[in-house]
């Protein structure tokens, strides 16, 4: 199933501002990459944020609630610093939709971690155009500032096999507007396809590799098994994302990147991480190609967000902004959310680094308690 | 009066010391035990009150009647066990000393990280009383992922008894010999019922108790409290519930939470506001937070619409979901204990099977009234000092 087939369920209300959005994204020219440093006001940001504000504020039933037991009405914003933030989890406790459930066009979720009663986040959205353009352009920018295709290989599953995969879907939009008739994906029923992908990785042309990190780590150990290594022309990439998710041991990201040396000679400046999730219609990726191709000196695990983007480091207990360089919880405002809520508050620590953001990982949490602490402390901290 | 061999008289007589000894506040254990787990996760008054509570359900004769039901029938089959124990709640240390004595078997309690005191005193307590409980017990702690401490504790025993999530369980019994028994107590959560008629301020008073003990850490605390009844009884339940918590929080304080339990809190409370049900017509709220404590509230109640039990387990946070009737049962994947308004003379049963259904990995509830949900420490129990018809060990 082709992203570009997903139906347009949008109202005249949201298709209207959905326009304004990609005015403002810039349009749907992918052949020429945005300046990720175009200076972009904070006025035209806050008058468009505060309009899908009031908007949200009037359709979104449960996030109007939250906002009148916070105290905050549009009437009240100036800015969209004015606007609250829902925790990234409330996905999983509400519909947090501006649209009937007859309106929803994709539905994107992520299975809960936590205790017993976990519950799994879901976001709808009503129409794909603002999502993949948003994907798109950031993507265009971040990964591929140079070329405007280039062959893809996916170690994830296509939307088609995953169709309430954010990630799936991202992936196959990137591979219809960016890939080219060579492309793959390599995970199919959850398993890796190490034949079909050692044949990809083994052609002569330069690649992206794009996969989740547990992926890369089970991609890496079938490696070793089979004595295997690849050498990807010049120009290629690897991007991970993802985390670990438990599917598969903790490994870490200086190492990751040492194994794409060793095993697809792909140095550490063109591997890349990407941030993203279920609760958002954006992505961030590190810096390093996009300053390279911009000839800065490249930064290493800086994340740059779109310009349709705002991020602010708040303190965890609080949630108010912390001093700049100061770690907290990542906060997002996110244009292309227009069909949920725009501000979320995730539960990832994180600090603004050299016009950037550096992900540190989760927020512990509470800590560790009940019966679950002695075995949590039997595996050194690794448990569950 | 049961009868009992000389070998029983013995051991009956030393484990009715041992629990003579807990029970009383002025015994050297307790006095040791006070010392050693202040500053810890527990206020003082908390730490009493558990003390007082773990053995409330063993009357002066249970230690004869257990030594002639175990040990008097099945001594040859008595092992030894490693126990790792949890880290937030007394009660399994206790426990699995008593199993052990009643049953003729041995333990090795290894300690938890954050509790490292109980499993010590319970080992030279055993060495105090004397035969034949003297040397049953040894306590040992390693840190985590000391992998040959640990395989050097289970070469040492017959069985191993294990507390935690699902997933550590099966960690650690994957590194458990085939031919050794494992026992894991998993992830497990509990639950109240205020049942339809019953007093609304009586059943808050003694709820509050039950979230209070462990500040809703252990698996004994009543996460979601179900109210039989409609929205706006469940409102009234958790205003009652407020000021319970108000006045039972000054007797039995909590500690000051981390910074990180903090965080954890108040990203439950922001979540409670998308979370709790639409109360404008009730005039009630459905978001009740105690006074701050740490830069968190001391506690929260949030009510939620009738569905899935909610498992915060920590922070003395508690959710209470209305429960009629006549609509589709609520889905509770498994629940370790029930606490109910009144366990004698109730419709609770019957309000139970018509709304509350278990999944196939359910096993029976253990129903105790509300209040008391704490009392009494259950496991591990005699059975699993025990070897059962195919152990090898």
């Amino acid at each position: 199933m082709k992203t570009t087939a997903i139906h347009d369920k949008r109202d005249a209300a949201g298709r209207a501002l959905d326009a304004q959005i990609l005015a403002y994204i810039g349009g749907a020219d992918f052949d020429t990459p945005i300046r990720v440093t175009e200076e972009r006001g904070d006025s035209e940001f806050s008058r468009l944020a505060l309009d899908v504000f009031a908007y949200q504020f009037e359709r979104n039933a449960p996030y109007r609630r939250y906002c009148q037991r916070l105290g905050v009405e549009p009437s009240h914003a100036s800015t969209w610093r004015d606007v609250p933030a829902v925790p990234a989890a409330s996905f999983a406790d509400a519909r947090l939709a501006c649209f009937p459930p007859d309106r929803t066009a994709l539905t994107f979720v992520s299975s809960g971690t936590g205790s017993a009663g976990a519950r799994v986040s879901r976001h709808e959205l009503d129409a794909a155009e603002l999502y993949e353009a948003s994907l798109s352009s950031h993507y265009r920018a971040m990964a591929l500032p140079a070329v405007p295709t280039l062959r893809h290989v996916f170690l994830a599953p296509p939307y088609a096999d995953e169709q309430m995969s954010s990630l799936s879907f991202m992936l196959s939009a990137l591979h219809e507007r960016f890939g080219t008739q060579f492309d793959g994906f390599f995970v199919r029923n959850g398993e890796l396809d190490f034949e079909g992908l050692s044949a990809a990785l083994s052609r002569s042309s330069p690649c992206i590799v794009f996969g989740t990190a547990f992926a890369f780590v089970h991609f890496a150990d079938r490696c070793r098994a089979a004595g295997k290594r690849f050498s990807l022309g010049p120009g290629s990439a690897v991007i991970e994302t993802g985390g670990f998710k438990g599917k598969s041991r903790e490994v870490a990201r200086d190492d990751l990147y040492a194994w794409f040396e060793e095993l697809l000679a792909v140095p550490p400046q063109n591997c890349l991480s990407e941030y993203g999730m279920c609760e958002l219609g954006s992505q961030w990726y590190d810096a390093n190609i996009a300053d390279l191709y911009a000839r800065r000196s490249p930064r290493r695990h800086i994340k740059v967000g779109p310009h349709w983007t705002r991020t602010t480091i708040v303190d965890p207990v609080t949630a108010l902004p912390v001093a700049p360089g100061e770690t907290g919880l990542l906060q997002i405002f996110d244009l292309c959310n227009r069909g949920s809520v725009c501000a979320v508050l995730t539960g990832d620590l994180a600090r603004e680094r050299d016009g950037g953001i550096e992900i540190l990982g989760r927020h512990p949490g509470a800590p560790p308690k009940g019966c679950s602490i002695a075995a949590d402390a039997m595996l050194g901290g690794a448990g569950a | 009066m049961t009868t009992l061999s000389p070998e029983g008289e013995a051991r009956a007589a030393a484990t009715e010391r041992f629990i003579a000894e807990w029970r009383d506040p002025d015994s050297w254990v307790r006095r040791e035990a006070r010392e050693r787990l202040a500053g810890g996760l527990w206020s003082g008054p908390v730490i009493e009150r558990a003390f007082d509570v773990v053995f409330s359900d063993r009357a002066d004769e249970t230690p004869r009647v257990h030594v002639e039901n175990w040990f008097e029938q099945s001594r040859e089959f008595a092992r030894r066990a490693l126990v790792i124990l949890p880290g937030n709640i007394i009660g399994p240390a206790l426990c699995a000393a008593y199993a052990a004595a009643v049953t003729g078997g041995s333990a090795i309690l290894k300690a938890a990280s954050t509790e490292r005191a109980i499993a010590e005193i319970v080992a030279r307590q055993f060495i105090a009383i004397g035969e034949p409980l003297a040397g049953s017990i040894e306590a040992r702690y390693w840190p985590g992922g000391d992998i040959a401490a640990e395989a050097d504790a289970i070469a040492d025993v017959g069985a191993v008894i294990a507390f935690g999530t699902d997933a550590t369980i099966e960690a650690v019994r994957a590194r458990v010999p085939a031919e050794k028994h494992f026992i894991g107590y998993g992830t497990r959560y509990s639950l109240g019922l205020v049942t339809a008629g019953k007093d609304l301020v009586m059943a808050a008073d003694a709820a509050a108790v039950d979230v209070c003990l462990f500040d809703q850490a252990g698996c004994m605390s009543p996460q979601t409290i179900y109210v039989v009844g409609d929205a706006s009884r469940a409102l009234r339940f958790a205003s009652a519930l407020d000021g319970a918590l108000r006045k039972t929080s000054l007797q039995l304080p909590r500690v000051k939470p981390t910074r990180d339990e903090a965080a954890a809190a108040n990203d439950v409370v922001r979540r409670s506001y998308i979370a709790a049900i639409d109360a404008n017509s009730h005039g009630l709220s459905p978001v009740l937070a105690g006074p701050d404590n740490g830069g968190c509230p001391d506690y929260l109640i949030v009510v939620e619409p009738q569905g899935e039990p909610r498992t915060h387990g920590f922070g003395r946070i508690v959710t209470v979901m209305p429960l009629e009737l006549g609509r589709p049962p609520v889905i509770t994947k498994y629940y370790e204990r029930l606490g109910v308004t009144s366990v004698d003379g109730d419709t609770f049963e019957i309000d139970l099977h018509r709304a509350l259904r278990g999944n196939e990995d359910r096993r029976n509830p253990w129903w105790v009234e509300l209040g008391h949900m704490q009392d009494a420490g259950a496991l591990p129990s005699a059975f699993d000092f025990v070897r059962q018809n195919g152990d090898a060990v």
